[in-house]
């Protein structure tokens, strides 16, 4: 097929699916279409072809993807039984985890259930001892009748996944290979095919969740790709990755687990590279969302990197350093601190006049209650409503059906009354409150790196980041917002500026010493040469994760080639290490695990024009800020010519952008709409 | 208080919030340059926000078994230094007879100050890894008295008017095992109350005199939300006992009484009858005991809570001078822990009338601790150190969780590859056991199984193990859990151990632990059928 240059992203969350589709000049059109969560290739497909069409063009060469369909398979356990193969005497260590409970004073909590349920982790007799030997060789004829019932149960997938396997797999092999033979339909994950690392609980989590994915993912994709040939936009499909990324179809099938949590991923990318191109040196990417808004740091425009995350697991500014929780994915991820605070959290006020916002969610059904589908509790889009800064006729144009009357209703009785307020000061209160909870996020990621928010530069994305930018830029001393375009499906155009990337890991656990440095050399060139053959002509990036013996969190130095002098890498180590936690320990540094990424870049596709422009539904709306209504002037990105003072409300398809009063709006000349004040 | 206008619902908000911001803050900055897992892995530690009479505004991340901490050590400081600390100063303490909670455990604390103006502390308490005494780590059963167990501190500058007090640095280096660890912490616990003063004086300089104002609203916050929630508790005197089996030195029981009367205006725990300090150092200082009630309060609240001193305004503990629950110099409090959990177990089991629809049964009472210690043929040293627990009591709408944490010590465990890699043991089996869970319309949550082969010639066995003689108790019907078991397996022969034990074994030699099982909840014939067969199929309920 030639290629025609036109490309499509598609980011499907929850509640909307948002598309692009771009052609080689840079002309693109943007849509937010409902999701059908029975049926999430639907959507896509209805999308992609509206997208398509009102480009005036075919089908595209590839079609870019994140999905929430992953993540939302283990949250629903809607995934078929899935069975696992372990050590005998340690069937249950998927389900006893790490013993951490996420708030140690709930007495209520319930933990998320195992993926593999009880019956079918099956114990196989055999052991490998710390140091690799291998002590007794798997009994597999002692374990065949469990297997076979399992897969009578309905058991198609199964992870192997044994004590010890990280020091020597051959065992975990023989048993896959065993377990092939006898049942060839049977998928199977080893645990040490994705990660060769000790921490048998992580290990085998990660492989059960993969496990657990592969019918879902398999299934998704069959069903989107013939939704694509019925539509008549067929495409390949590429998958974005958590640890960025896209990843081809037919990778991602094999190991859907490299998969999950791809939305996020996008947009924090795309974030870094806004601040690459505006050479910003200290940047907060922020990005506020209908349940949750997240923070993460991009440094120089580079984002950071975390060994593990959990899905599922509860959303606090603290929860990633604390964890408990949540299903546990030990591979890397960006990142992120999350709050529960979204345009959809509930607010309500507590039995000591206290005004709370969140955690808890509206969701995407009842919805906030100017949704007017059964949602009678107010939430922080319904103040946002009341105070103007939403558009009525916007969100109607948008498909979506909006009654003022029912979130003044809510407000009234659940904020206002209790508080004694107005509807409109109870609306202010809210909008306050949820910025600052906001600020927690924030602040946690600079404190992280021992850094003060102010001389930040925020990057708000999300459908409700650039309604509140600004005024939380004001809550915590920072004087300059960069709102991205698109900054409403942002997620997807980070998409298409994805590299397509494969990476691996390897473990080392060794001392960084001189004499150890020809074997890393070995291992790099190894992992170099097995990441070029899954990607040829791409460019290689090696990293050596590192940490003082010791401790448990590691540093990802990049390491050149030819290799550098082991001394030069432990100075670069300290130096980051004095730069990250403010100290430098005097221990023996350890390289830990060594990671090589092969990346082929994306074609470099500036967002130039909208195929089809539009006007502000509206010339001006009333707006209230800071106590006073005023009639505030309405825009279209688009319509934006020269530096506006604020008060204004900048209204695109998929947000609204507030500028509030004592702030300036201009766009620089990469369609980027720079907040200063 | 009512509170009205818009800038005043403001102003409050935004206050409350800010000081959960800054007590985040203060521990990510802990833990940011922390070094030794205890803080950044098992997370020993709490911070806090004070005024500047020493009463206690905000906390940040705390243990449950922090939350009473902070007020008395500030009384402390303020005992040592009547006119409060200075610009640039910042003290330090842990001895548990003037502030402390046992040894391991340091707090620091700095004021901050405004234009001048003193307007407040931070404080952090978190727990060191080591701090010398006869037995690594700090937290041996089976001392006798607080000499045996390490480097006392009474409050003591550890920076004057910005200048280190290297005095300091020499002794606690001199005292400890592991002194660039433990100087290292406690470098991170400084850098952490810095960044809690700063942030503080800038909230005052926003607020000028109107900072002391709204902090006395967040107190009256504190004691409102705790007042409603005690308005919908039945009000009443209730009571009950429960017992740690062993104190590790005398072979004895150890009872503790408490009498919880709840009122619309507060809630009192009294202590009386409760066991007289012992020998072993199972003892607590009544910081610890008053840590252990607001924190039965606070989770049987059921709501997010803010700990501080208007919350502790409406609580009242009396504990007995020269008892377990209130030790008297020079009593050893180094393994405290354990008397904290049966304390929260007795006043859960007191309340159980009062709250009969939120009250748990009575888990695995706490983390079996098995270490084996020793040294190698080539010189050397081991130490194997493991927890084991998991086992919740039912709850009266929920079986108890199995394989958890509980809130006394919502710890992670240490993984079986990492314990086989770095020490000489082989672990062959950690399961749950099935069928344990006590009985009841609600099951408790099943026992823990951890089996331990040493592979050095020779170790020393230190077991301190929980629920032994005294089953968890059920509640409403529900039947007892079974209690916990150690055996020790040479030659093919299985003895059983004591709960708390120091033994020589040799290679070979397995130890077969299994925790106690969590308490029902409700009478067994009232459990759902589905849930039976549920748990026959998965087979954590025994086939008929």
């Amino acid at each position: 097929m030639t290629a025609s240059g036109i490309r499509v992203a598609a980011d499907v969350g929850g509640t909307f699916t948002d598309v692009i589709a771009i052609d080689a000049a840079g002309h693109y059109v943007a849509l937010k279409v409902p999701s059908v969560p029975a049926a999430y290739e639907a959507g896509i497909g209805d999308g992609v072809r509206r997208a398509l069409s009102q480009l005036g063009a075919g089908p595209g060469d590839d079609l870019l993807h994140a999905t929430t369909v992953a993540t939302n398979a283990i949250l629903e356990r809607s995934g078929r039984p899935t069975g696992l193969i372990t050590t005998c005497g340690f069937r249950d260590v998927l389900e006893i985890g790490r013993l951490r409970i996420p708030d140690s004073y709930d007495l209520a909590y319930r933990k998320p259930p195992p993926l593999v349920a009880r019956r079918h982790r099956l114990e196989v007799t055999e052991r490998t001892a710390a140091g690799g030997e291998v002590l007794a060789a798997p009994d597999l004829e002692d374990l065949a009748p469990a297997v076979d019932a399992a897969v009578a149960e309905g058991v198609r997938s199964f992870a192997v996944s044994l004590l010890n396997s990280y020091a020597n797999p051959s065992n975990e092999h023989a048993v896959a290979a065993w377990l092939i033979a006898r049942h060839p339909r049977l998928s199977v994950t080893t645990g040490t095919a994705i990660l060769r690392e000790a921490g048998e609980f992580e290990r085998t989590s990660t492989a059960v969740v993969d496990a657990y994915l592969k019918p879902v993912l398999n299934g998704y994709l069959d069903r989107l790709a013939a939704e694509l040939e019925s539509q008549k936009v067929p495409m390949p499909v590429m998958v974005m990755q958590s640890g960025g990324g896209l990843l081809p179809a037919d990778d991602a099938r094999d190991h859907p687990v490299h998969v999950l949590e791809s939305g996020p991923a996008a947009g924090a990318l795309a974030a870094a590279r806004i601040a690459q191109e505006l050479g910003i040196k200290n940047a907060v990417a922020f990005d506020m969302g209908g349940t949750t808004a997240k923070a993460c740091m991009v440094d120089a425009g580079k984002v950071g990197f975390g060994s593990e995350f959990t899905v599922g697991a509860e959303v606090s500014a603290m929860s990633r350093l604390l964890r408990g929780g949540g299903y546990t994915v030990r591979l890397p991820a960006i990142d992120l601190a999350e709050v529960g605070a979204g345009g959809g959290s509930l607010v309500r006020v507590d039995a000591a006049g206290g005004l709370q916002v969140g955690p808890q969610s509206a969701g995407a059904d009842p919805g906030p209650a100017c949704y007017g589908r059964g949602g009678t509790h107010p939430t922080v889009t319904d103040a946002n409503l009341v105070l103007g800064h939403l558009s009525v006729a916007g969100l109607r144009a948008g498909g979506v059906s909006v009654h003022p009357e029912n979130a003044a209703t809510a407000l009234q009785l659940e904020v206002a009354r209790p508080l004694g307020l107005s509807v409109e000061e109870a609306a202010e209160a809210v909008h306050q409150v949820a910025d600052q909870q906001m600020a927690r996020a924030l602040r946690a990621v600079t404190t992280e790196r021992g850094r003060d928010l102010a001389g930040h530069v925020l990057i708000a994305f999300g459908g409700s980041g650039p309604v509140h930018a600004a005024s939380l830029a004001d809550s915590v001393g920072i004087r300059t917002v960069v709102v991205p375009p698109l900054a409403g499906i942002l997620s997807a155009v980070g998409l298409l500026w994805s590299a397509r990337e494969v990476w691996l890991v390897e473990p080392v656990g060794s001392a960084l010493r001189s004499d150890g440095m020809p074997a890393l050399e070995t291992l790099l060139r190894d992992m170099q040469d097995r990441v070029r053959r899954r990607l040829p002509g791409a460019g290689v990036r090696r990293v050596l994760e590192m940490a003082f013996r010791g401790q448990a969190h590691e540093l990802a130095i990049e390491v050149a080639d030819p290799m550098p002098e082991s001394t030069s890498l432990m100075a670069e180590f300290e130096r980051r290490h004095r730069e990250f936690y403010g100290h430098a320990a005097a221990a023996a540094v350890e390289v830990v695990r060594a990671r090589v990424a092969a990346a082929l870049p994306a074609p470099a596709t500036a967002l130039r024009a909208p195929a089809i422009k539009g006007r502000a539904l509206e010339a001006n709306r009333q707006g209230r800020f800071q106590g006073a209504w005023c009639s505030i002037p309405v825009i279209r990105r688009s319509e934006a010519t020269s530096r506006r003072a604020g008060p204004l409300y900048i209204d695109d398809v998929e947000t609204t952008t507030v500028v509030p009063p004592d702030w300036w709006a201009e766009f620089d000349e990469l369609g980027n709409l720079v907040l200063t004040r | 208080m009512t509170r009205s206008g818009l800038d005043s619902v403001l102003e409050f908000e935004t206050l409350r919030s800010e000081l959960q911001a800054v007590a985040d803050e203060m521990s990510i900055a802990l833990m940011r340059s922390s070094f030794s897992p205890v803080i950044r892995d098992f997370l020993d530690f709490s911070t806090a926000l004070c005024l500047p009479d020493g009463r206690m505004v905000s906390q940040g991340f705390s243990l449950p078994l922090h939350l009473g901490a902070v007020p008395r050590a500030m009384e402390a400081f303020l005992w040592a230094f009547p006119e409060g600390l200075a610009e640039g100063d910042v003290a330090l303490l842990n001895d548990p007879y003037a502030g402390g909670m046992h040894l391991p455990d340091i707090f620091v604390a700095a004021p901050a100050y405004c234009g001048g103006r003193p307007v407040g502390y931070a404080v952090v308490v978190a727990h060191q890894a080591d701090i010398g005494g006869r037995v690594p780590g700090g937290s041996a059963a089976d001392n006798r008295e607080i000499f045996e167990e390490g480097l006392r501190l009474p409050p003591l500058l550890v920076r004057s008017a910005g200048q280190p007090v290297p005095a300091v640095e020499a002794i606690l280096r001199a005292n400890v095992r592991l002194p660039d660890v433990v100087w290292q912490d406690l470098q991170a616990q400084i850098a952490s109350v810095d960044l809690g003063t700063r942030r503080l004086a800038e909230l005052a300089a926003r607020r000028g005199t109107g900072l002391q104002h709204g902090l006395e609203d967040i107190l009256g916050y504190g004691r409102r939300r705790l007042l409603a929630v005690l308005d919908d508790w039945p009000a009443g005197i209730y009571e009950f006992e429960d017992r740690e089996d062993h104190d590790g030195i005398a072979d004895r029981p150890v009872p503790i009484r408490v009498r919880v009367q709840v009122g619309s205006s507060g809630i009192l725990f009294d202590f009386a009858g409760s066991s007289p300090q012992v020998p072993g150092s199972i003892n607590c200082t009544s910081s610890f005991t008053e840590s252990a009630c607001y924190a039965a309060v606070r989770a049987l609240a059921g709501e997010d809570i803010p700990v501080n001193a208007g919350f502790m305004s409406a609580v009242t503990v009396s504990a007995p001078p020269g008892s377990v629950v209130n030790a008297s110099f020079p009593a050893g409090v180094a393994a405290r822990g354990v008397i904290g959990y049966r304390v929260i177990e007795a006043i859960y089991g007191a309340l159980s009338r009062a709250l009969p629809a939120r009250v748990p049964a009575a888990g695995d009472g706490g983390t079996s601790g098995i270490r084996i210690g020793g040294t190698l043929p080539d010189g050397r040293r081991y130490q194997y150190n493991d927890i084991v627990c998991g086992a919740w009591g039912a709850r009266p709408y929920a079986d108890g969780l199995d394989g958890a944490a509980g809130m006394a010590a919502n710890i992670a465990n240490r993984p079986v590859e990492l314990s086989e890699r770095d020490d000489p043991v082989r672990i062959h089996a950690y399961e749950l056991v099935s069928g344990s869970g006590g009985e009841g319309q609600f099951r408790g949550g099943l026992a823990v199984r951890r089996v331990v082969e040493l592979l050095a010639p020779h170790g020393t066995l230190n077991l301190r193990t929980h629920r032994n003689l005294t089953a968890p108790y059920g509640l409403a019907g529900g039947g007892p859990g079974r209690v916990s078991e150690t055996w020790l397996i040479r030659g093919g022969q299985r003895r059983r151990l004591p709960a708390k034990a120091t033994l020589e074994i040799r290679r070979g030699d397995v130890i077969d632990h299994v925790t106690a099982s969590g308490g029902g909840f409700g009478e067994p014939a009232l459990r759902d059928p589905a849930a039976l067969n549920e748990d026959r199929a998965e087979g954590k309920a025994d086939k008929p």
